[in-house]
């Protein structure tokens, strides 16, 4: 009994003492690591090439809350390298390196536009089976460059990639487009009955020369390849149709002026129904508003001026979504992803016509019903005006 | 791996003992006390050689009958002796006319005639009056009897009751146990007032002859806890108990373990309420920490503060300390993982600032923790040493040199002397388990520096698996926690319900009177108020 204890120690022992052999193979400081912040993917000179260019901070020239203050120069370093793949692209940037791209803490994936008109699985493929890359990174489709993309003034953040990010970020809040993160935009890739959409940037020049960037609606793709775009009013309307709008405004032409809304309140639902084999969505939008500007000096605290101004902006409504399925039919691309969200809810029936969705979604009948309230006129009820002025 | 350190000692513990048993005690011849008493005075004093603290003082009852005292100046009350002992036999013996010393025959008769003393014993045998003399009692011999008187006169030089230095608590008592054993009894015994509380004496240590005293209570310790506790202090066969850590080292479950599996105490009132919850108390002579078993893991975390203390602060006090004890074991541990292994985790400003910091260091983070550790370790324990003037000087200058200059000369980076900071400070508010996460840290250390996150769990895991192994006194380390013991875990661990909802005591510790009280929420608002009852009659 003893002495069989006693090798079970000293095994156990021996095999502690592999752990330690291991000797921190997979370890590295914090000054051993590039920092990468965004990826830009441009084409490559041959077919299957890549140029990537990687973003790395220069930790030594970043503003941080330490009061020692941040050395000169710009806080990013811009790297390129063309290769076979990402994977070759990542490892021969090592020749122009003195520390190991680590991609743990990248914010951004910036493919051009001529990248994604072929296909971005491949890209995608690399930074799935990355260990160290995260899902949550952001996707963007660049208008031109890639690597032009990156090099965007940084605007008010210290680096272009954190810029771009940040920037995406923001576009929720007056609801006109949603970031689509790695792992949102796979999910929906790979289920039938909605199309995925990622931002679309681009550059422009300013009148002091600077190269901003700025959002310009949406890529959408079938499979992984860019087969449409939406434009920036667009992608509005496709946040409204996805209960995404948290807040915003509407502006409208009445009473030969314009009349400006808050949304305080918004919330859309979709119920799709099988009939005869097909697939009937009804749309309900309710909607609230304050009145937070309008141009026209006249009363529209009226019952019957409310009333018209309501009717407007539900019409209004109608017309966007209208226009956005006008379009994306004519693809054959359902943004909205009323195929899944009736599969969702009949999977049976919607099964068989998943196949062959495209189809499908082209004889898409809608139902609206909507209702918008305006709920107060602000701090004021009349327009302020002297009295007697307007005649 | 503890286990196996543990099997090996008990191994070597048997043989050990086997040996004694051979060897066999050797229980000292018994002199019996002579007729004579130049005899008696001849002998005893041959048992002290020429001790310049030895007394032997011959005088005559009534001036025609010899007789002496023997004891031992320093331990008796001097004043007692003249006053109670000499001066009946001496003086106030004439006083009386018809009497005749000689007819004092037994020593039942001087006791009722003379000794104006308390506590008197007979005894015949010479070596054990001796050891009386030893206790600081007065022997008394008297010509043509064949028996000595034991007077208890015990009087030493002893430290007066006391503010604790450890345990300090806001509200409270602030009595200390002091040096000796007799006053700690009656710190005890103050707070406990029946006769069931018992204090059963037993003396250990060849040499030293300590006296020890297991305390309980009759009908609330499970007797079966209080047997294993005296046979256990029967085994001790030692030259010397000094401190009452010896006892705790040549008794307790595992001897090897960091953990310590008994607790001691300085406070009477923390003792106390140990005992009423079914623990056993032993109290050494000469020291003023009482050893309380069986001791949980939890205790580590219990103060006396928190039993006066409102309910939910004793829940938040806890709380501090259990999460304490977890900051002061793992950050360190932790920030190697995360600069070594896991940068993802950290937010990218900070793993900025992080990276500003480390470009230039000469050291890897874990060497630089170690040295930062190692560091605070030797501050710490050169202040503890120090006399208290020089000790402060050395907190300043390690806290100024440890801390500013090594950042500022570039050796270590500030957050490693946050880290370092945060976990020095965390450490001492458990204190009882204070070194014990000063060795585990470094355990931790060492893993997750070639592990990393799998390392710190690894150990962790090692921990909660060896202390989930152990017992204290056959009670489960973790108890109430394993195994469950539902209603204890809700009463008295990290939540200490109110003291009127307590109606039982600790389940784990299996108490032979569980019940403690019969009370249920206290409700004072009903109509039954004296006042209103008046009124309305």
């Amino acid at each position: 009994m003893k002495s069989r204890s006693f090798t079970a120690y000293l095994l156990s022992g021996i095999l502690l003492c592999c752990f330690l052999l291991t000797g921190c193979t997979s370890g590295a400081q914090i000054d051993q690591l590039a920092i990468v912040m965004g990826v830009g993917i441009d084409k490559g000179s041959a077919p299957d090439n890549y140029l990537v260019t990687a973003q790395i901070a220069r930790p030594s020239h970043v503003r941080t809350a330490n009061e020692g203050g941040a050395a000169q120069g710009k806080p990013y370093l811009d790297i390129q390298q063309e290769g076979k793949g990402i994977s070759m692209a990542m490892y021969e940037m090592m020749r122009q390196m003195s520390r190991r791209a680590y991609l743990a803490h990248n914010e951004v994936i910036v493919i051009s536009e001529d990248v994604a008109a072929e296909t971005i699985l491949p890209i995608l493929d690399y930074f799935i089976r990355s260990l160290e890359a995260k899902f949550t990174v952001d996707l963007v489709i660049a208008r031109g460059t890639a690597s032009g993309l990156l090099a965007a003034d940084s605007n008010l953040e210290q680096m272009p990639a954190k810029h771009l990010q940040n920037l995406l970020e923001n576009q929720v809040k007056n609801a006109s487009i949603e970031e689509m993160p790695l792992y949102k935009f796979l999910s929906d890739m790979l289920s039938p009955g909605i199309a995925p959409t990622i931002p679309i940037m681009e550059l422009y020049t300013d009148e002091t020369g600077i190269q901003n960037a700025r959002v310009q609606g949406a890529a959408v793709f079938d499979g992984g390849t860019l087969a449409g775009t939406l434009s920036a009013e667009q992608t509005r309307t496709l946040q409204l149709v996805r209960d995404k709008v948290k807040s915003g405004y509407i502006n409208l032409d009445a009473f030969g002026s314009y009349v400006s809304l808050d949304i305080t309140h918004s919330k859309t639902s979709v119920t799709p129904r099988v009939e005869n084999g097909r697939v009937i969505a009804k749309i309900r939008i309710r909607q609230e508003y304050i009145l937070i500007d309008t141009g026209v000096q006249a009363d529209i605290t009226t019952e019957d001026a409310k009333a018209q101004l309501e009717r407007l902006a539900a019409m209004r409504l109608i017309q966007s979504v209208e226009s956005l399925l006008q379009d994306t039919k004519a693809q054959g691309l359902d943004v909205c992803g009323f195929g899944q969200m009736a599969y969702r809810k009949y999977p049976r029936q919607v099964e068989a016509l998943l196949e062959t969705w495209p189809e499908q979604y082209k004889a898409l009948e809608v139902e609206y019903d909507v209702e918008t309230v305006i709920t107060i006129t602000g701090s004021i009820l009349r327009p302020m005006a002297p009295k007697g002025g307007e005649q | 791996m503890f286990s196996f350190f543990k099997k090996r000692l008990r191994h070597s513990q048997i043989r050990k003992q086997a040996a004694e048993a051979s060897r066999g005690p050797s229980p000292k011849p018994q002199t019996p006390v002579d007729a004579s008493l130049a005899k008696n005075l001849h002998g005893i004093k041959a048992l002290f050689g020429g001790s310049e603290d030895f007394v032997a003082r011959p005088f005559l009852i009534r001036g025609e009958r010899k007789a002496a005292i023997c004891y031992v100046d320093g331990l008796v009350k001097s004043g007692l002796i003249h006053e109670a002992i000499l001066k009946p036999f001496m003086i106030d013996s004439r006083l009386i006319n018809d009497m005749d010393p000689f007819a004092l025959a037994s020593m039942e008769d001087v006791t009722a005639a003379f000794l104006v003393v308390g506590e008197v014993r007979a005894e015949t045998d010479l070596n054990q009056a001796a050891e009386m003399c030893l206790n600081g009692d007065v022997v008394l011999f008297i010509d043509k009897m064949a028996e000595a008187l034991v007077v208890n006169a015990k009087g030493w030089e002893k430290r007066a009751v006391t503010d604790p230095q450890t345990d300090a608590v806001i509200r409270g008592p602030r009595e200390g146990f002091t040096e000796s054993l007799r006053t700690n009894t009656a710190l005890i015994r103050r707070r406990i007032k029946i006769p069931e509380l018992r204090m059963d004496p037993i003396t250990l240590g060849v040499r030293s002859r300590t006296h020890l005293c297991v305390t309980y209570i009759e009908n609330v310790a499970n007797p079966a806890l209080v047997e294993e506790v005296k046979r256990r202090l029967h085994t001790i066969d030692t030259d010397a108990i000094i401190n009452s850590g010896y006892v705790e080292e040549f008794i307790e479950d595992t001897p090897l373990s960091l953990f310590p599996t008994i607790y001691y105490t300085e406070k009477p009132d923390v003792v106390a309420g140990k005992l009423l919850e079914g623990r056993v108390a032993v109290i050494t002579d000469g020291t003023p920490f009482v050893l309380t078993m069986p001791f949980l893991f939890m205790e580590n975390f219990q103060s006396a503060e928190d039993y006066t203390v409102r309910p939910p602060i004793a829940f938040v006090l806890r709380l501090i300390r259990l999460l304490s004890f977890f900051i002061s074991l793992v950050t360190p541990a932790f920030y190697i993982a995360l600069t070594k292994y896991h940068q993802e985790l950290i937010p990218t400003p900070l793993l900025f600032t992080m990276a500003a910091i480390s470009d230039g260091l000469p050291f890897p983070s874990a060497v630089e923790t170690a040295i930062m550790l190692a560091a605070f370790e030797l501050i710490k324990e050169a202040g503890i040493r120090l006399p208290k003037p020089v000790g402060q000087a050395i907190s300043i200058v390690g806290a100024l040199v440890m801390g500013q200059a090594a950042t500022q000369a570039g050796l270590v980076s500030a957050p490693v002397v946050i880290i370092v900071a945060l976990t020095a400070v965390t450490s001492f508010t458990s204190p009882t388990v204070s070194d014990v996460t000063t060795i585990l840290r470094w355990f931790l250390l060492v893993l997750a520096t070639v592990l990393g996150g799998l390392g710190i769990t690894l150990g962790l895991l090692t921990i909660l698996v060896y202390l989930a192994s152990i017992k204290s006194f056959s009670t489960d380390y973790l108890a109430p926690f394993a195994p469950l013991q539902t209603p204890d875990i809700l009463r008295d661990t990290l939540y200490r319900a109110p003291l009127w909802s307590m109606r039982t005591r600790p389940a784990s510790l299996k108490p032979f009177d569980a019940i403690r009280q019969k009370m249920s929420k206290p409700n004072f608002n009903d109509n039954q108020r004296p006042g209103r009852g008046e009124r309305r009659r």
